[in-house]
């Protein structure tokens, strides 16, 4: 039974010697005799662990506001936008779904839409548009369409729409530019098109984010989100000024694109949410940092569409889709 | 007493013929139907078009816990960060790219997520930049894709690259995987890819 | 089959447009950002496995080694070729193909395609599994001899083989049907494939291995030195159904190419004590009457082993149902709930942040731990049965009249030809013809 072992042992050492040469003549590197399984620095759980823990602090002297309720949603898909009219009617929208809400909640109407919406926006005496990915939709007060019209072209991405008397203002995020349309539908123009001699840069647009609003004074306010700047326009196109800077420090907008919802204040403050570090936030209309609306730890950090509504009385109405609820935030007094 | 030449042929032992008949005709007997159970068992379970041996990890179901990289038996890792053009946003801030408190944005080591500086940078005209991935220093972290999954467009994902998975019978990634996101996948189609959708 | 990268040179390369893999449906919504310098996107490579090709050439190799080792045992008797052939299968099937997939693992993919209808059984792993049986229905356990990785790596460690005491080897022997078993049922319920994460070997093979592993693999390759093949006499769960079907074999390993002339010399040259030795003749009869009541009774004790059997196996099923991530991650959940650990857990936390109410993971857990106590409690039936039916073959009485191979246990090693004077016979009679 006995068996030489130096020749058991030699030719042990030949067939690794032959397997690992075999393994390494096909080029079957990788080999490795001490696996590195703990790297330097390094959590229990996960050693590359990503944490964005330090810069989603926030002083609580710089939260303005507190939340002063939420109003339950009921919409069968994820909710998607929300509007309050001048009458401070409130509307969400979330898949071919658009309601109208009491402030408590409580169903009013529920408009069937064709097709999917993306966003809204409340026109004079209770009117409202909805827009899907490349159509406008008009409603009646009633909750009727009154009016449909597609716009643009094979990219057009629309994200968010707002108008005034005369004009209404589509942000066209796939091509990167805003419509200008009259009340019966027709193009009038596009404004933010890359244009050097009028110095305008151009809208940059990574994702479909881009938000627009009417300022107090009849101009045009854009979210230009892959700069992380907020553009003033004239209703002609010209370029106004910009305000808005990187960062993921308090007064910036973080992430590639920011910020991905804004709405105006009826003081003309601007109030804007980001994604990645999920914040509500309240600027001055001269662009600088006033006040948190509500910091990161109120959302869930997956949150990526916080659609914003103000009413008349300022109170900001934030879309949680993830929890499928609106805050509602109020202004601390003293 | 005789000796055979070379075959092995056996002399039976010394019990009675009829005995050993029996048993051989017991083992014949018990040897056809071994035979044909496991030929009709394995014929019923082989079905060749489902067959799915390689393995693949659900990038809608990965949380970049990091494990992938550790728990792999190849090393560095077979799970590799992919970059879905087509998804990308080409963003100078690049979420995946850049540390969240870069001060700058440009190529410095203390500015990139990457803790093996696999993303190659490179600016095309303004203000877009390609973000590509090195497969030869990328050890599969997840750091990136959790970065550009919060601020960015999710272009980044992680998958098990076939050309080093040596494809073991069980998976010890997939085992620890705390999202269950590893599956077998049939080996001619062995990816699970992102692609664009409405949805940044 | 296992992929190596020699698909870089011989594997293709996927270009992908849109579209064009099976796996998901989403459509290109938002447009690219418009470059106007000209650039153009490069594409998402993704590359291709190694070709199926490589994975029947390896069934191939596997068959013809089969082929070999049954010619080599049972025609040419040639020890010396069975354990070049072993060289050959470590060099090859261990460190070039990295020991996976072994048939030992592929009883779990059978099984797994036995349970899980979702789960189609590939031709070669079929054929992997099916192999070494079919080839054991004729020949014995030619594959065990110098086919099988594992038991090719540890043969080449026996040194100075010790018999084990055969009450101690009765009883060691029940592993292999536990194991056998535990494998079976951790396959059903769903827990994973328990063969391949206490394979000891693979991590030798694949030259990268656990600090645990190193430690169990190298201890039985030095165990081995001293009790021959640990693994393949105590642990392999294939091994149970080798022994099986080679008890059915056509044609088997004989210790002498002739009549055994009981000349004794080949008592200890087995080093798996896998030779039977003739019954003494001499010794007194018991009468018939004693041990047709001996026999009757364990005939009758069979179905009490089989319910203590499963009724252990059914309070073992509570501890074994440990073993799936699911219930593991429910129990971790609940005590977390309950203030038992001070932090959360990664799974926990993962599971929390998703979509599933913790109540329905309770259910599904405890669903699973259900299917598991009942599998355990047919899993301890049979070791009753195995415990039993080992306890009734003590007690029967074979009368033998030469030295034979058991050919339940034997390997087809060929060490014990040389033991054999007939064998010296036989070769000096080929050395005499080449001569002549």
């Amino acid at each position: 039974m006995k068996k030489s072992a130096p020749l058991v042992l030699g030719l042990a050492v030949a067939a690794l010697v032959a397997g690992i040469g075999l393994r390494l003549l096909t080029k079957q590197h990788r080999v490795s005799f001490f696996p590195r399984r703990t790297p330097v620095q390094c959590t229990p759980d996960n050693p590359y662990e990503y944490s964005i823990d330090s810069l989603t602090g926030i002083d609580p002297s710089q939260v303005g506001y507190r939340e002063a309720g939420r109003i339950a949603l009921s919409l069968k898909a994820k909710p998607q936008a929300i509007a309050i009219g001048d009458d401070n009617r409130l509307y969400a929208a979330g898949g071919n779904e658009i309601s109208q809400l009491d402030s408590a909640g409580a169903v009013l109407q529920s408009i069937s839409v064709p097709q999917e919406v993306l966003c809204l926006a409340p026109g004079r005496n209770g009117k409202l548009f909805a827009g899907s990915r490349n159509t406008i939709m008009n409603y009646g007060s009633r909750g009727k369409l009154t009016r449909q019209w597609n716009i643009g072209g094979e990219n057009t991405f629309i994200t968010s729409l707002c108008g005034d008397n005369e004009h209404l203002f589509i942000a066209d995020a796939g091509m990167r530019v805003v419509w200008k349309l009259d009340t019966s539908g027709r193009v009038k123009g596009k404004i933010g098109m890359k244009d050097t001699s009028r110095g305008i840069p151009g809208f940059v647009v990574p994702s479909a984010y881009m938000d627009v609003a009417m300022g107090r004074d009849g101009s045009l306010w854009v979210v230009n989100p892959g700069r992380h700047l907020i553009e003033n326009y004239r209703t002609n196109g010209d370029r106004l000024s910009a305000w808005g800077s990187s960062g993921s420090n308090i007064e910036g907008f973080c992430g590639c694109c920011g910020p991905i919802q804004m709405a105006m204040l009826p003081n003309g403050s601007f109030v804007t949410a980001e994604k990645g570090i999920v914040r509500v936030k309240v600027y001055d209309p001269a662009g600088r940092f006033a006040t948190v609306v509500a910091p990161h730890a109120a959302f869930n950090p997956k949150e990526s569409n916080l659609d914003l509504a103000v009413d008349t009385a300022g109170t900001i109405y934030v879309l949680d889709s993830y929890g499928n609820q609106i805050r509602v935030f109020r202004k601390k007094t003293a | 007493m005789e000796t055979k030449s070379e075959s092995s042929e056996k002399k039976q032992p010394e019990q009675s013929a009829p005995f050993n008949k029996r048993r051989g005709f017991l083992k014949t007997i018990g040897r056809s139907a071994a035979l044909a159970g496991l030929g009709a068992g394995l014929f019923g379970l082989i079905r060749r078009p489902k067959a799915a041996m390689a393995w693949q990890l659900d990038p809608k179901k990965c949380v970049q816990c990091g494990r992938c990289a550790t728990e792999c038996i190849m090393e560095p890792s077979a799970v590799k960060c992919v970059h879905a053009y087509e998804i990308c946003g080409y963003c100078k801030l690049c979420g995946g790219y850049h540390q969240p408190n870069a001060r700058q944005l440009h190529t410095a080591a203390e500015n990139q997520l990457c803790p093996t500086g696999a993303i190659v940078r490179t600016f095309i005209e303004d203000p877009f930049f390609e973000y590509r991935i090195d497969e030869n220093l990328c050890n599969g972290c997840g750091k990136c894709v959790a970065g550009c999954g919060s601020f960015g467009n999710g272009s980044l994902y992680l998958q098990v690259r076939h050309n080093v998975c040596v494809n073991c019978n069980e998976c010890t990634i997939a085992v620890r995987c705390p999202a269950q996101a590893f599956r077998r996948v049939p080996i001619y189609a062995p990816y699970i890819p992102k692609k664009k959708d409405g949805e940044a | 089959m296992c992929r190596s990268s020699l698909a870089i040179p011989f594997g293709m390369f996927i270009v992908i447009a849109l579209g064009a893999l099976s796996n998901v449906v989403a459509v290109n919504r938002f447009p690219r950002p418009e470059f106007q310098g000209g650039y153009e996107q490069p594409p998402t490579v993704f590359p291709a496995a190694r070709p199926e090709l490589f994975g029947y050439m390896d069934i191939a190799v596997l068959a013809g080694a089969l082929c070999l080792a049954a010619w080599l045992a049972l025609k040419k008797r040639s020890r010396k070729g069975v354990f070049l052939l072993t060289v050959g299968a470590v060099a090859y099937f261990g460190f070039f193909r990295k020991g996976c997939i072994c048939p030992v693992g592929s009883i779990q993919n059978v099984s797994l395609a036995l349970f899980d209808s979702s789960f189609a059984l590939p031709i070669a792993v079929g054929l992997i599994f099916g192999l070494p049986l079919v080839f054991s229905l004729f020949f014995g356990r030619v594959f065990c001899s110098s086919v099988c990785p594992l038991g090719a790596i540890q043969d080449l460690f026996v040194l100075n083989p010790v018999k084990v005491p055969r009450l101690m080897s009765s009883v060691l022997g029940l592993l292999p049907h536990l194991y056998l078993g535990a494998a079976i049922l951790f396959v059903a319920t769903g827990a994973g494939f328990v063969v391949c994460r206490f394979d000891p070997f693979v991590g030798f093979f694949r030259l990268n291995a656990p600090v645990g592993m190193i430690f169990w693999g190298g201890g039985l390759l030095l165990l081995g030195m001293f009790v021959a093949r640990p693994y393949c006499r105590f642990l392999c769960p294939l091994g149970v159904l080798l022994g099986w079907s080679s008890l059915l074999s056509r044609r088997h390993v004989t210790i002498t190419p002739d009549t055994c002339i009981n000349c004794r010399l080949c008592e200890d040259a087995c080093p798996f004590d896998a030779i039977r030795v003739p019954t003494d003749p001499g010794q007194a009869q018991e009468p018939r009457s004693r041990s047709v009541r001996r026999v009757l009774l364990h005939s009758a004790l069979l179905p009490l082993w089989m319910l203590l059997g499963g009724l252990g196996g059914y309070f073992a099923g509570d501890a074994l149902s440990l073993a799936h991530h699911r219930v593991r991650l429910a129990e971790r959940i609940l005590d977390e709930e309950a203030g038992g650990s001070d932090n959360v857990s990664l799974e926990s936390r993962t599971f929390r942040a998703g979509t599933v109410p913790v109540p329905s993971l309770v259910q599904q857990a405890q669903a699973i731990r259900k299917t598991t106590k009942k599998g355990s409690a047919l899993l301890g039936i049979y070791l009753g049965l195995v415990i039993g039916l080992g306890i009734l073959r003590f007690s029967l009485q074979r009368k033998r009249t030469e030295y034979t191979a058991d050919t339940q246990h034997c390997l087809s090693c060929g060490r014990c030809f040389q033991a054999c004077p007939q064998e010296h016979r036989r070769l000096a009679n080929i050395s005499k013809k080449g001569t002549e």
